[in-house]
């Protein structure tokens, strides 16, 4: 029977990611939904639905994914002009899961994804990522910054997705050895397994020095 | 249909294309053909699919039968499943995914036929996979969809120019957990099936070495049931021959010694699609003597 009215089916899909939180097929379909009826009734409850999701299992890439899609690339909803608040709200949004839990590809992914997508400089969130890049303990402070969210105590440090980002920022601002020195570190400590990775980025960062 | 072609792919990598009757899997393929649509179902009775179709095709050319296909009729089926967006549709009833692209792209390829989606055609093609691009490199199944692995279709096409391939090298690499597994996507547990995936793709881009070879291969070789014989997705559980296939095309790609050559483009032996002219850059690691 078709109904074409879509307001009950993301119920019905919310329920179904219950059971598959990750379900590929089940997040893709409403995502089309709310593209193809791109009613703003429907998109109303998207963003705190995907914070839920969010909230129930941090490192599901699916929601991660969707809320890209959400917030950044299916057009401007009433009351999303202000890109600039948008971007800060994401931007924190995003430092606040990475304190809750560092060692998370997904939102390390959202995060070059948040500047790459708005042309923005990975140099902004410079002074935050130093915070996971290192292994120090005193990276935790009193006074709550909520620009540079410390990691959580017990955190295992230092991420290796932030000491790839640092070292993607000092490549980005010319400063090839600082970079190749945190490759380094990744090739033979913190990210072993992608050594050979790590050894290309070196041999590529000295290549443009020469 | 795709089971058939499974087992018998990783028999020949194996070496021992012979333990399947030749006559009889021949026969099995044709018993699948959908007349009214002009191509083959995944078993007698059912209605004609993209995927089953390229699996017919492969096991015929690996059995050395192509002509036993009505070329005419099967190019046909396969292009009226081509979408104005670029995407091909799986079979009638309309669903879409870039998989069915790199069906239909392999397919056509392997029937000889591919100079027929030329021009605006095997533009829009293209253009639909560079629209699947994701923010964090990867590329979806469909516009939109959230990053999965494999893009064997655009070198098919050799139009792999449109790729960055450092960044969608990288999000590959990214793939490797500690215990030497493959994922498909960002904190998902490894399997075994993305061996080939995400290996294939990797020696498209002759990017291979990216990944550790040595623990990969322990991996694999750990997820095998060593008493009922047969690769499972990972260590414990049950072996299946899909499992088994890209273990093996995994392995082979790795350089595992006794093994033949695969090629990732098609996932087929490598030496038949170098004799039917079909060889696209792709780079494996050198196979080891014991």
């Amino acid at each position: 029977m078709l109904t074409r009215n879509p307001g009950p089916e993301l119920k019905f899909i919310a329920e179904s990611l219950q059971v598959d939180v990750k379900n590929y097929h089940t997040w893709s379909y409403r995502q089309w939904l709310l593209a193809y009826f791109n009613d703003k009734d429907l998109w109303a409850g998207e963003l705190d639905f995907v914070d839920a999701m969010i909230v129930h299992d941090v490192r599901n890439n699916s929601a991660w994914h969707h809320r890209f899609f959400v917030v950044f690339q299916s057009g401007i909803r009433e009351g999303e002009t202000d890109r600039d608040r948008i971007i800060r709200r994401e931007l924190t949004f995003v430092k606040e899961n990475i304190s809750l839990a560092a060692n998370n590809p997904s939102a390390w992914n959202y995060l070059r994804g948040i500047l790459d997508i708005n042309d923005l400089p990975y140099s902004r969130v410079e002074d935050f990522v130093r915070m996971y890049a290192d292994a120090s303990e005193d990276a935790t402070r009193d006074v709550v910054d909520l620009e540079n969210l410390p990691p959580s105590k017990g955190a295992e440090l230092p991420c290796p997705a932030a000491t790839e980002f640092l070292a993607d920022i000092h490549e980005k601002e010319g400063r090839i050895l600082e970079a190749t020195e945190l490759w380094r570190s990744l090739a033979d400590e913190h990210d072993t397994i992608r050594k050979k990775y790590w050894e290309f980025r070196i041999r590529e960062g000295l290549k443009s020095v020469k | 249909m795709n089971a058939v072609y499974w087992g018998l792919t990783a028999l020949c990598i194996m070496g021992h294309k012979e333990t399947l009757p030749r006559e009889e899997t021949i026969e099995f393929v044709m018993s699948c053909w959908d007349d009214e649509a002009g191509a083959f179902g995944a078993h007698p009775e059912h209605d004609a699919h993209l995927h089953s179709t390229l699996s017919a095709i492969q096991i015929l050319l690996m059995q050395d039968a192509l002509d036993r296909i009505d070329i005419p009729r099967v190019v046909k089926f396969i292009l009226s499943l081509h979408q104005p967006s670029g995407v091909f549709a799986g079979d009638s009833f309309g669903e879409t995914d870039t998989r069915f692209l790199y069906c239909a792209v392999s397919a056509l390829s392997l029937l000889g036929q591919l100079h027929l989606l030329d021009g605006e055609a095997k533009d829009r093609t293209v253009n639909y996979i560079i629209r699947c691009r994701n923010f964090d490199g990867g590329f979806g199944s469909v516009i939109g969809a959230e990053s999965h692995a494999a893009q064997a279709a655009l070198a098919i096409l050799d139009r792999l120019n449109v790729i960055d391939e450092e960044t969608l090298g990288w999000w590959l690499c990214e793939r490797q957990l500690p215990n030497g597994g493959l994922n498909g996507r960002p904190e998902k547990l490894e399997d075994v099936c993305y061996s080939f995936w995400v290996l294939s793709a990797m020696a498209i881009l002759d990017k291979i070495p990216w990944i550790d070879a040595d623990k990969l291969t322990a991996f694999i070789l750990s997820a095998q049931d060593l008493e009922a014989g047969g690769i499972a997705d990972r260590p414990g559980d049950m072996a299946d021959v899909f499992h088994t296939l890209f273990g093996v095309a995994g392995l082979s790609l790795l350089g595992y010694p006794g093994l033949q050559d695969l090629d990732p483009v098609y996932c087929m032996p490598a030496d038949l699609i170098e004799k039917r002219g079909l060889r696209r850059p792709w780079k494996a690691l050198k196979r080891r003597t014991a």
